[in-house]
């Protein structure tokens, strides 16, 4: 009667089985397709990366608007960690077949302990930033050390921003002493309050997102809130410019591979995720886009390369240390994700980004 | 004739109404493991598992000194937040079991107890005052020898609960009743044909097949209800249960271990010791239940994870017995810190996924006896209706 009670059963109450995690439907295509952000791959490293064909994209639209993530046109997409967590929330992503992943125990710890999804069961981190602060020496005339320099009257008109509002509004409440990794309504208004009330003063030079590598370049801002990985690239140019994270600390984010609900290639997209988990290719990686690495192992990998490479190894921006860490908050995110949208959009409809 | 007519219709009925009755306390005894005892027992694993990653990160925070530790001091906050909601989920759903409630309350005035003490530890350290030692082995004895005994007892009243509300006894009840009443129309049919030398009453016949139809429904019910609840109480609970244990034994070797390190002792205690062996023995508990590969996938991850935190944990041992502390603190607030960490949150996923999966069979259990009560009705109607208006035939034909 087993057989039949499975079957019968569900006929007549019109039940269906559970379908938990552990039985979960592996789709399968010839074709895998992948979503990121520009310059955020090694090329070289697209093709070997699984064994069907890879339809590579870099198109992601700026602030995710009018992008649809879903359905069958996308098998693997880069959110940053606000929006990971949005998704996942929302039931919008592919738990992982954790059993097709052997390389997932190599996620770096500061990776699995986020409250939105413990354990990554739903993502794995591609590559990883820290939003402080870069300045050239030359022009600020003295050594920047904290948050409140992005405030300083004798920078005034000449500070760039970056107009991503869990990194800025996250800055300002580091200053206000608030806790950007447990982020309220209150703290974070209070943060832009801040914002609002030094531009409206004149203190910020412009609101953009990678602009402010090229303006410190030509030394048209002494100072701006600015992406690790950048300033490592600006530093080849100009190693006269400083990156610090501030005493009262700094944002870290990251942008992660998730995949989407519906995604016709789960097979293939656990395969990707798992090569670009392998230390080596990893490594590879990391020394192309030079941002910091999520997966355990790199640091040794990249060091065992020599020349270049083993410079990268101690470059303290790709691998901050202990004490370094322990200053950087990763945005947590709302309760309410209706209000935390609302402020983004007042945020950028302020700064000019929107 | 006349008479056997009103008996069947009459035992009809009282097999509906028999079942309606034993339906209904199935469909609540489901609903209320939903609703309230599976919540209870998995919510409960993982406020222990929170007290005990909150007291690990707290003593990690003292271990750091005046400065403090903020990254572990986030953990510890979180960890109480997650406690403290996930008590009130427990007290949301124990219903009117008035000593869990009272057990509950202790946990809660418990709960403001080890906050203080760890707030008044907090400020010693922050003064620079060895006293604070002292007052952070008392927050660790509140929740390992005072609310975790009273979280146990809740669950215990909560197994027991669950362990009846498993039961199949309603439905073999149900099934006995309809089956006897599948016997009774057939004798009924058999006496028709030896009185009247008819070889088929169609109604009664109808009667009969809508009985067996029913029997086969609810057998089919039963069993797929049994194979849910042997997933949900025998798969997923006891991986729940283990990964709790795992984690809280886990925590306890964590938590000695910087204490260990507070105390600058020259090696690490052996209790210490015990604690971290007693949590591999439970790791491969834990590795033995898994019965997917995902599981065995994740679980394998965990002992990855928890083997590379022993190497961490061992270097502390050896820096204490060189008497090098500065180096046994470095480790521990550093890359051990790290490694536990990874371990804690992959061991959580494990968790997580075991409480998806419990709750997923639940709710198909759930869903499975929803309409048991409706249908019951109206198999009993439409038995009824056949069984008089197949009588009734026989009775007109013999007028």
């Amino acid at each position: 009667m087993a057989g039949l009670g499975a079957t019968g059963a569900l006929a007549l109450t019109g039940c269906a089985q559970p379908r938990s995690v552990a039985e979960q439907v592996i789709t399968a295509d010839s074709q895998l397709r992948v979503l990121n952000w520009p310059d955020y791959v090694d090329p070289s490293l697209i093709a070997s990366a699984v064994e069907v064909d890879v339809d590579y994209s870099e198109e992601w639209a700026d602030n995710y608007t009018g992008q649809d993530l879903f359905g069958a046109q996308w098998d693997v997409v880069m959110p940053t960690n606000w929006l990971a967590a949005q998704l996942i929330a929302a039931g919008q992503v592919e738990p992982l077949p954790l059993e097709l992943i052997p390389n997932h125990v190599n996620i770096a710890a500061d990776y699995l302990t986020n409250g939105w999804d413990r354990g990554a069961r739903f993502h794995m981190p591609w590559q990883a930033g820290i939003t402080g602060i870069a300045y050239d020496p030359a022009l600020t005339g003295r050594e920047l050390t904290s948050i409140e320099d992005l405030f300083a009257a004798d920078l005034r008109g000449r500070v760039a921003m970056i107009g991503e509002m869990r990194e800025a509004v996250g800055m300002a409440m580091l200053a206000n002493g608030d806790d950007p990794a447990r982020p309220t309504p209150s703290t974070a208004e209070a943060g832009f309050d801040r914002l609002q009330r030094a531009g409206s003063d004149g203190q910020f030079a412009s609101w953009g997102f990678n602009e402010f590598a090229d303006q410190l370049r030509s030394g048209s801002v002494a100072a701006a809130m600015a992406w690790s990985g950048d300033v490592v690239q600006l530093q080849a140019d100009r190693p006269d410019i400083q990156f610090i994270v501030p005493d009262n600390g700094a944002i870290r984010w990251f942008d992660t591979m998730v995949i989407p609900k519906g995604a016709s290639n789960v097979r293939w997209a656990t395969q990707w995720m798992n090569n670009f988990y392998d230390p080596a290719v990893a490594a590879a990686n990391t020394s192309f886009v030079q941002y910091i690495s999520p997966v355990i192992g790199v640091q040794d990998e990249l060091r065992a390369q020599g020349a270049e490479s083993a410079a990268l190894a101690d470059n303290p921006i790709l691998f901050p240390d202990g004490e370094t860490r322990s200053r950087l908050f990763t945005w947590g995110g709302f309760d309410d994700t209706d209000a935390e949208n609302d402020l983004d959009e007042r945020f950028a409809i302020w700064a000019g980004v929107a | 004739m006349r008479s056997l007519a009103v008996f069947t219709v009459f035992a009809t009925l009282v097999a509906g109404v028999l079942g309606w009755v034993l339906a209904d306390q199935l469909t609540d005894n489901t609903d209320q493991l939903a609703e309230s005892t599976g919540e209870v027992l998995v919510v409960n694993q993982q406020v222990q598992a929170s007290f005990a990653e909150a007291h690990a990160a707290a003593v990690s925070v003292h271990l750091a000194g005046p400065s403090g530790n903020r990254e572990q001091r986030r953990i510890y906050e979180s960890a109480i937040e997650r406690a403290a909601s996930g008590l009130e989920r427990v007290a949301a759903s124990v219903g009117d079991d008035p000593e869990s409630h009272a057990a509950l309350e202790q946990v809660a005035a418990l709960t403001t107890r080890y906050v203080s003490l760890v707030e008044s530890a907090r400020s010693s350290a922050i003064a620079d005052d060895a006293s604070g030692n002292a007052v952070i082995a008392e927050a660790g004895d509140v929740t390992r020898n005072q609310i975790s005994p009273q979280v146990d007892l809740v669950n215990r009243r909560f197994q027991t609960k669950l362990a009846d509300e498993t039961g199949g006894g309603g439905f073999i009840v149900t099934f006995v009743i309809f089956a006897a009443l599948l016997i009774l129309l057939g004798l009924g049919q058999f006496w028709l044909y030896q009185r009247f030398h008819r070889i088929i009453n169609v109604p009664l016949l109808l009667a009969t097949v809508a009985v067996i139809g029913w029997l086969v429904y609810s057998g089919s019910v039963y069993v797929a209800q049994r194979q849910a609840f042997d997933t949900a109480d025998g798969d997923a609970y006891q991986s729940i249960e283990a990964s709790g244990g795992l984690l809280d034994l886990a925590f306890t070797h964590r938590a000695a271990e910087n204490a260990a390190v507070l105390a600058g002792a020259s090696s690490v205690d052996s209790v210490v010791m015990d604690d971290r062996t007693a949590t591999e023995s439970r790791l491969d508990a834990v590795v033995g239940l898994a019965d997917t590969s995902r599981e065995g996938a994740l679980a394998g991850e965990v002992r990855t994870r928890w083997d590379r935190y022993v190497v961490e944990s061992s270097a502390i041992e050896v820096a204490l017995g060189a008497g090098n502390v500065a180096e046994a603190e470095r480790i521990t607030s550093g890359s051990a810190n790290d490694a536990f960490n990874a371990f804690n949150a992959t061991a959580e996923a494990l968790l997580l996924d075991n409480r998806q999966q419990f709750f997923d069979e639940v709710d198909y259990a759930v869903d499975l006896v929803r309409w048991l009560r409706w249908i019951i009705i109206a198999v009993t109607v439409i038995v009824a209706v056949l069984v008089w208006s197949g009588y009734s035939l026989r009775l007109r034909e013999y007028q």
